[in-house]
């Protein structure tokens, strides 16, 4: 007769046992099916394995179906097929183990940077929509700040402004790809089926941020607001900020079949760019030295 | 010296707040905008257990109209991993937030090491998980400073290990640990059609005076077992095992569950008015006798 297993044991046992990838009735293991008909009693309708398997099912239709909702860019990119084996794949190299499935997908990106199962010439557009797919889950609930004290923004110096940290929302998400996967997606939320071969093979600069009706919104960024915020983003002053932005729209300029872009730019832009962040809520406060 | 039991009051003294609803998203807009007289709103916790944004400002607009009371489903009292002290401290933000009377989760398990189901793993029926749940307990009501009521969960597997039968577990818990139950009538009447037991001697055993909350819901019957999926009416069988409940106890706050296939909200509130119903009937008739 098995040892009792202790409360701890058994539940390390079924753990274990309903996080299994193959169906407990079609594993021929024996010594695994001993020890499920030795905790699990079963009844007249259900053997032990049938009972187990109940949950062990559950568990990955649960994720499964959470992780389709989470990623909807990315499984519809990926057909119904591929999507399912990717989250197995997923599921059982990164178990769920936060308390809350608003954290399940949080892995997937970095996940999907490593995943070699991808279709030959899918790989960069399924982790962009990973990335882009999980933004819209970070930035739904993220912590806000309140927006900027625009009193406080009149009563700054002109002489300050180069100096000054300007602040962001903590939520705002900013990306770069390689493909315009935003309208890919965009595509799929408004209902559409649309192909993957639809998908334009055009960098794009893009913010995610919460609207004031506190929903998702995207917007797509010129390459030097793009580098703008994002140097803002890691704390520079705004004017070695604009610098980086003056530098990526030269850059951007010197690519072959690049749109010809204005080096000054930034500079004419800077003042329309604050007050568009400001009303879209993105500038939470600007720090200028003593 | 310590009450028993029989000396305790009804609800463990707390209040009756009548038929409620849960609080999903479907119905967000229509309650918003119709203010329905529905007695109050269950959250589940986790969902709003964020950082900001939309789930925040809708627990406050519901809060501003209605009373809303806590159901969680990721406490897993009964694991055999340590409290999670990070979830507990979120936990007790959002019922001092709320202002919930009272706060339900599962007597279950949801987590092993380095993994969490989220799933309403049953527990063996032995002394020993009733004295590990009994302790968590005890701990979670002082940490929270609220009572807790642990709701037994419909079940598809049973152990070998188990001593006691389902509603001794329960009872034996509720007692050892002071804490509510929420008594979950669906799931009675799953667990007895999936376990092959009777229903009426569950509900007669249990310590009446601390059932606390009542769930109702409905469920897929899958021939060899039932599932409980939260999708469907609440079935005739499990009304009247409610009315049984209901002419034992006493008017207790009752609650419909909605989760899966969610229907109109007048459907899902004609559900609770049908279980106000049976309380306004059985309140009648031993009025009466």
């Amino acid at each position: 007769m098995a040892p009792r297993l202790t409360l701890a044991e058994t539940q390390a046992f079924l753990g274990d046992l309903v996080r299994r990838a193959d169906s407990l009735g079609s594993n021929c293991d024996t010594d695994l099916h001993a020890c499920v008909f030795a905790v699990v009693a079963g009844n007249e309708r259900l053997t032990p394995l049938e009972q187990a398997e109940i949950y062990r099912e559950q568990f990955w239709l649960r994720h499964r179906d959470s992780l389709e909702e989470d990623f909807p860019a990315l499984a519809q990119f990926l057909g119904a097929d591929a999507f399912q084996s990717f989250a197995r794949a997923y599921l059982a190299a990164v178990p769920p183990s936060s308390w809350t499935l608003r954290d399940l997908g949080l892995a997937l990106p970095q996940f999907a940077d490593g995943h070699d199962g991808f279709a030959e010439g899918s790989a960069t557009i399924a982790r962009e929509l990973a990335r882009f797919d999980l933004g819209f889950i970070t930035v739904f609930d993220a912590a806000a700040a309140p927006p900027v004290d625009a009193a406080k923004v009149a009563a700054i110096a002109e002489e300050a402004w180069a100096g000054a940290r300007i602040v962001l929302q903590p939520g705002l998400a900013l990306f770069t790809f390689k493909h315009a996967i935003h309208e890919f997606r965009s595509a799929v939320r408004q209902g559409e089926d649309p192909q993957p071969k639809s998908i334009d093979a055009r960098p794009v600069r893009l913010a995610l941020y919460r609207g004031t009706d506190l929903r998702v919104h995207q917007a797509e960024l010129t390459v030097a607001e793009h580098a703008l915020l994002v140097a803002l983003r890691e704390g520079a002053p705004l004017s070695a900020a604009c610098e980086r932005a003056l530098l990526a729209a030269d850059n951007e300029n010197r690519m072959p079949g690049a749109d010809s872009l204005d080096p000054g730019e930034v500079e004419a832009k800077l003042g329309g760019w604050f007050a568009a962040w400001a009303a879209r809520g993105w500038v939470t406060d600007v720090v200028t030295s003593p | 010296m310590t009450k028993t039991d029989t000396q305790r009051p009804a609800r463990l003294g707390l209040p009756d707040l009548g038929c409620g609803i849960g609080f999903r998203i479907p119905h967000y807009a229509h309650v918003f905008d119709t203010k329905p007289a529905v007695d109050f709103l269950e959250i589940i916790s986790e969902n709003f257990m964020v950082d900001g944004g939309l789930p925040l400002k809708n627990l406050d607009r519901a809060l501003a109209d209605w009373r809303v009371v806590q159901h969680g489903v990721s406490l897993g009292i009964g694991a055999s991993t340590p409290l999670d002290w990070d979830y507990l401290r979120r936990l007790k933000a959002l019922t001092r937030h709320t202002g919930t009377p009272w706060l339900t989760d599962h007597l279950c398990w949801t987590r092993v090491p380095g993994a969490d189901l989220h799933d309403l793993m049953p527990l063996p029926y032995t002394e020993e998980a009733v004295h590990h749940v009994a302790e968590r307990v005890r701990i979670v009501q002082d940490f929270l400073e609220l009572r807790v009521g642990l709701e037994n969960t419909s079940s598809y597997l049973t152990y070998r290990a188990s001593t006691l039968s389902e509603w001794e577990f329960v009872s034996a818990i509720a007692t050892e640990g002071d804490c509510g139950i929420l008594l979950d009538v669906n799931n009675v009447y799953v667990s007895a059609y999936n376990h092959g037991f009777d229903a009426y001697t569950y509900l007669e055993a249990l310590p009446h005076e601390r059932i606390v909350q009542i769930h109702l819901a409905g469920h897929t019957n899958k021939g060899a077992y039932i599932l409980d999926t939260h999708s469907d009416f609440v079935v005739d069988r499990v009304w009247e095992l409610y009315r049984h409940v209901i002419s034992r106890v006493g008017d207790v706050t009752t609650l419909v569950e909605w989760d899966a296939d969610i229907p109109e909200f007048d459907t899902l509130w004609g559900e609770a008015k049908k279980a106000a119903a049976i309380r306004d009937a059985v309140r009648a008739e031993s009025h009466g006798a």
